[in-house]
């Protein structure tokens, strides 16, 4: 007996030295119960979607003025003026007519991009009646909602005392003034969904990538709104930066799921892993000339595996942990599931199954998340949020974009500098920008100067940052140390 | 290991009882060994788990255990046993000098060690390399995160010293001290044992008689063509001859270890030679004719097309048998440009560059001609499970690949024996169809090494300037003037 006792505390305390087993990296179990709660937007309400043309009625949105009140489709339109500033989702239909949508098409193998069902999902309003108006682009309803249950009500008294939820779920109208509605319905184009992608099939055919970060496309100097936020700055914009994150990485990983569930069912249109969920640059870089910029940066992934979705994933942990700071009594969220998936990602042939289990449980933490976000959103705030917000969430970036004693970058990766720059630069934008933070103008400027891709001859461009070797990594380095120490909170001891 | 420790566990767990029958269980003890037995049971289910897992990449320092099996080709004696003044460590000025005739057999050793760049080999995986190294082996293992170094490890080993010795482990100073050798004379001349005393008395170059007792026969230019390019595109280990595996994949690139950029006439021409060419018909040895150099060339470049499905069927295989060292899919079996290029916008050249791949498919190594003329069906059907949108899985990949490799072994032969007439012909009229629409840095790369050894065999008269045109073009990647200045050299209109 005791012999027998003797032998189960010697096999216990050999497994458990890890005599037996390889070494593995620890994963949390895949079983735990999950957060249920879901924002409203996620799903595309079932009703008629109306032209463009039918809100553009003088007396209602076709006003003919500019920037007014009752002239948004006027403002909107790129052909109501020959005002060459336009919204550009009004000319997203008559892209697929130039030469780079033909040669994509031909690389396809599709005939006319403008006919191609593949294109029209984004590149014009999905299930628009009458079909001819998908030449009116991107129109109203892709962005507003299809508006057979609200056409005749939303204009009256009682609209504006039914909540927003009520809008979606039971009109069908995506309110906009919410940036959560409003950004979830961003990304089902700019980031991709079950029915639409944007893979590496298209872009190897000439397709832009989609890189969506939703504060640098509002704040497009070539985007004018036909609208005036209702939150003022800096309120909106680190408001906006947040929401955009989650959102977008939300997209991101269901996306991921999407593809992963094909690929477990052997899709053959669905290559599997899919590399346009992939760092580009990783790969796309020439090699060989000069030093390797890897060793510039602390993060250390298996050779020859690009990482998964650092344009996504870099910033959003900042966004989490400061979305307390940008919406009063939301508690930073549990992501347990995100940092699981990333390694899973880091194998060289990832089961698409386990992959697909996993990111469905990574994206019921983020829906949790925004819909945290999203309750916060819907109730009108009760004060500004502070002065210094927009200075802290920048110096979050600059402390992420740096490893821990500051001496290296965090991540050398392009997308994962370029998530962290843009971070800061809406912050700086937030907080009034030269005027009120002239010590930030400098190092974002550097910034942006070493990130940007090369310039060539007129009429051609780089797509990619040819020649960013290790010497531009540490000045990438250097520029976020000076932005790590001039946006240090000015009151703290030191 | 694993497999022993549940073993012992359950004998020790059966153990005769002394005090009662052998039919009664006391009662006493039975939830004890209940609790022991599923504890068995649950690791041994658990650890069987673990090793079925799929597609896994463990990067460590560990070496395979070797075998122990024993070799039928030869023990290594070292290059002290060549060296000998009388034997081949005499005088080699006039070899140096370029002068050979039938005494430079004599001086071989001496002038290989004077100037062979093979004596560095192993130098280069120690903390001094006798040239400069852009990434030194320390930095490469570092970043593969190897707990021993290169000097230790097969991988490095396999190629850079004698590959017999490759596995042979750490403790014996002997074997250490001769892998300092680099990569010796056995290393292409097969380990010395089984012949060192015979072959001072052969006098013929009697094919049966080197095989027989393990040397490397080198005359037939195949066959030094082969040799050569186990390591300098790779090889299945070669239990035979003890050779570990000889394989520098994706993953020891991306440490920082130089791609392999192989010709074989090209690095054949760089190569201080250490011995008299000749050709050695039935009737009697004689100088090597003027179409040597195609011949080198041609010959070369099928015989790396061979060696590149060789490796790659063992690859899959290998990857099949979840080695942890193989990586699966094999990133260096693609053609890096492939993936690692700038992305300048307009830089996609139009559909005809992708021939008959689809979109997102990428190039399989170029090995030019071969891999870029229909002439050479035998690599045809490489080419086409790889060149997909989802390349075959391991699974499919070995037998085709295996199958390529045997027909191209057979086109190697044919070349080597063929008339030098016919030969040239099919240099003449092939190569041509082969220039690519859209040569990329490999394609162009080696288009010229082509022209190169043809123009040395005098079989193209194209004026040189075109060449220097068409070379700094491809230097610059300006490859509009690449093109044009190729299709000059090569003849088309």
């Amino acid at each position: 007996m005791r012999s027998a006792v003797v032998l189960g505390v010697v096999i216990i305390g050999m497994a458990g030295s890890g005599l037996f087993k390889r070494v593995e990296i620890p994963l949390p179990p895949d079983n735990t119960p999950l957060p249920t709660a879901k924002p409203y937007g996620i799903t595309k309400p079932p009703f008629g979607v109306l032209s463009s043309s039918s809100c553009a009625a003088a007396a209602c949105h076709g006003g003919g003025q500019l920037d007014t009140l009752h002239s948004e489709h006027s403002t909107w339109s790129a052909t109501a003026f020959s005002n060459k500033l336009h919204d550009p989702h009004s000319t997203a239909y008559r892209v697929l007519f130039n030469a780079d949508s033909v040669r994509i098409a031909k690389l396809m193998g599709m005939k006319e991009p403008h006919k191609e069902a593949l294109c029209l999902k984004c590149h014009s309003t999905e299930g628009v009646k009458p079909a001819e108006a998908i030449s009116e682009g991107v129109g109203c309803a892709a962005c507003h909602g299809p508006a057979e249950k609200w056409i005749d009500i939303h204009m009256l008294p009682e609209w504006k005392s039914i909540s927003n939820e009520t809008k979606f779920t039971d009109y069908g109208f995506i309110p906009g003034k919410n940036l959560v509605a409003r950004t979830l319905n961003c990304v089902t184009c700019h980031v991709g969904d079950a029915d639409r992608e944007v893979n590496h099939d298209l872009i190897a055919a000439g397709h832009p990538r989609l890189d969506f970060e939703y504060t640098r496309f509002q704040f497009n100097p070539t985007y004018r709104h036909h609208w005036d936020e209702v939150l003022p700055q800096p309120d909106f914009e680190v408001r906006a930066w947040t929401v955009g994150q989650a959102a977008t990485l939300r997209a991101a990983t269901d996306l991921l799921r999407v593809r992963a569930e094909r690929a477990a069912a052997n899709d053959p249109k669905s290559p599997w892993p899919e590399f346009s969920g992939l760092s580009c640059y990783a790969c796309h870089q020439e090699i060989g000339n000069g030093e390797v910029g890897r060793d510039a940066g602390t993060t250390r992934r298996p050779l020859g595996i690009p990482g998964w979705e650092l344009w996504s994933n870099t910033a959003a942990g900042v966004a989490a942990n400061l979305c307390p700071d940008a919406f009063p009594g939301v508690t930073p969220p549990e992501l347990r599931e995100l940092p699981a998936l990333r390694k899973l990602m880091q194998k060289r042939q990832p089961d698409p199954r386990v992959i697909a289990h996993r990111a469905k449980r990574a994206v019921a933490e983020l829906d949790a998340w925004l819909a945290a976000l999203q309750a916060a959103e819907d109730k009108t705030p009760t004060s500004r949020l502070p002065a210094g917000t927009p200075r802290k969430f920048a110096h979050a970036l600059a402390a992420n974009a740096l490893s821990a004693d500051r001496m290296k970058l965090a991540d050398s990766d392009w997308d994962a500098l370029a998530a962290n720059y843009l971070g800061v630069a809406a912050m700086y934008h937030a907080s009034g920008g030269k005027a009120t933070v002239p010590t930030w103008t400098d190092p974002i400027r550097g910034l942006m100067a070493e990130l940007e891709f090369p310039k060539r001859k007129p009429g051609e461009r780089f797509d990619s940052p040819a020649g960013f070797g290790k010497t531009a990594r540490d000045r990438v380095r250097d520029r976020f140390r000076d932005l790590y120490d001039v946006t240090a909170d000015p009151g703290a001891k030191p | 290991m694993h497999d022993v420790h549940v073993l012992t566990l359950a004998a020790l767990l059966y153990r005769p009882q002394t005090k009662h029958t052998m039919n009664a269980v006391p009662s006493r003890s039975f939830p004890a060994v209940l609790v022991i037995t599923t504890l068995v049971a649950v690791t041994g289910v658990w650890f069987g788990l673990q090793s079925r897992s799929q597609g896994e990449v463990r990067l460590t320092g560990e070496n395979p255990t070797p075998t122990g099996k024993p070799i039928s080709h030869g023990t290594a004696i070292g290059n002290t046993g060549c060296m000998a003044a009388a034997c081949h460590g005499g005088p080699a000025a006039e070899t140096l000098a370029g002068k050979f005739s039938e005494h430079t057999w004599e001086g071989s050793g001496t002038c290989w060690n004077a100037r062979d760049p093979h004596a560095r080999a192993y130098s280069l995986l120690t903390d001094t390399p006798d040239r400069p190294v852009r990434a030194t082996a320390k930095q490469i293992m570092e970043r593969m995160h190897s707990t021993i170094p290169a000097t230790e490890d097969v991988r490095c080993l396999a190629c850079h010293s004698n590959p017999s010795l490759a596995a042979q482990g750490t403790s014996d100073p002997h074997i250490v001290s001769l892998r300092r050798e680099g990569v010796g004379c056995e290393s292409c001349h097969g380990n010395a044992s089984g012949w060192l005393r015979e072959h001072t008395t052969w006098k013929s170059d009697n094919h049966a008689e080197y095989a027989s007792v393990g040397m490397t026969p080198l005359f037939d230019i195949g066959d030094r063509a082969m040799t050569c390019l186990g390591c300098h595109v790779g090889a299945p280990a070669d239990p035979a001859r003890g050779y570990a595996v000889r394989d520098m994949n994706h993953d020891m690139i991306a440490a920082g270890h130089p791609r392999l950029d192989f010709d074989f006439a090209e690095f054949h021409r760089e190569l201080p030679k250490h011995w008299q060419e000749m050709e050695h018909p039935p009737t009697g040895a004689k100088p090597r004719g003027p179409a040597f150099e195609a011949r080198m060339w041609l010959v070369g470049r099928v015989a790396q097309a061979e060696t590149a499905c060789k490796l790659l069927a063992d690859r899959a295989e290998r990857a099949k048998a979840n080695d942890p060292r193989t990586p699966w899919p094999e990133l260096a079996e693609f053609n890096c440009a492939a993936c690692h290029h700038d992305l300048p916008e307009p830089w996609r050249s139009d559909a005809k560059d992708l021939g008959t791949r689809t979109l997102g498919a990428l190039r399989w190594q170029t090995i030019w001609p071969v891999t870029e003329s229909q002439e050479f069906a035998a690599i045809q059907p490489v080419l086409t499970i790889m060149q997909r949108a989802r390349p075959a899985g391991f699974g499919t990949i070995g037998p085709v690949a295996h199958q390529s490799a045997k027909n191209l072994t057979e086109v190697r032969q044919n070349l080597v024996a063929m008339s030098d007439a016919e030969m040239v012909q099919k240099a003449q009229v092939g190569f041509p169809s082969a220039v690519s629409e859209h040569p990329g840095w490999d394609t162009a790369g080696q288009m010229l090494w082509g022209f190169a050894a043809l123009d040395r065999a005098h079989v193209l008269n194209r004026p040189i300037a075109e060449f220097d045109t068409a070379f700094d073009a491809v230097r610059k990647r300006e490859w509009a003037t690449a093109k044009t200045a190729l299709d000059k050299l090569f003849g088309k209109p």
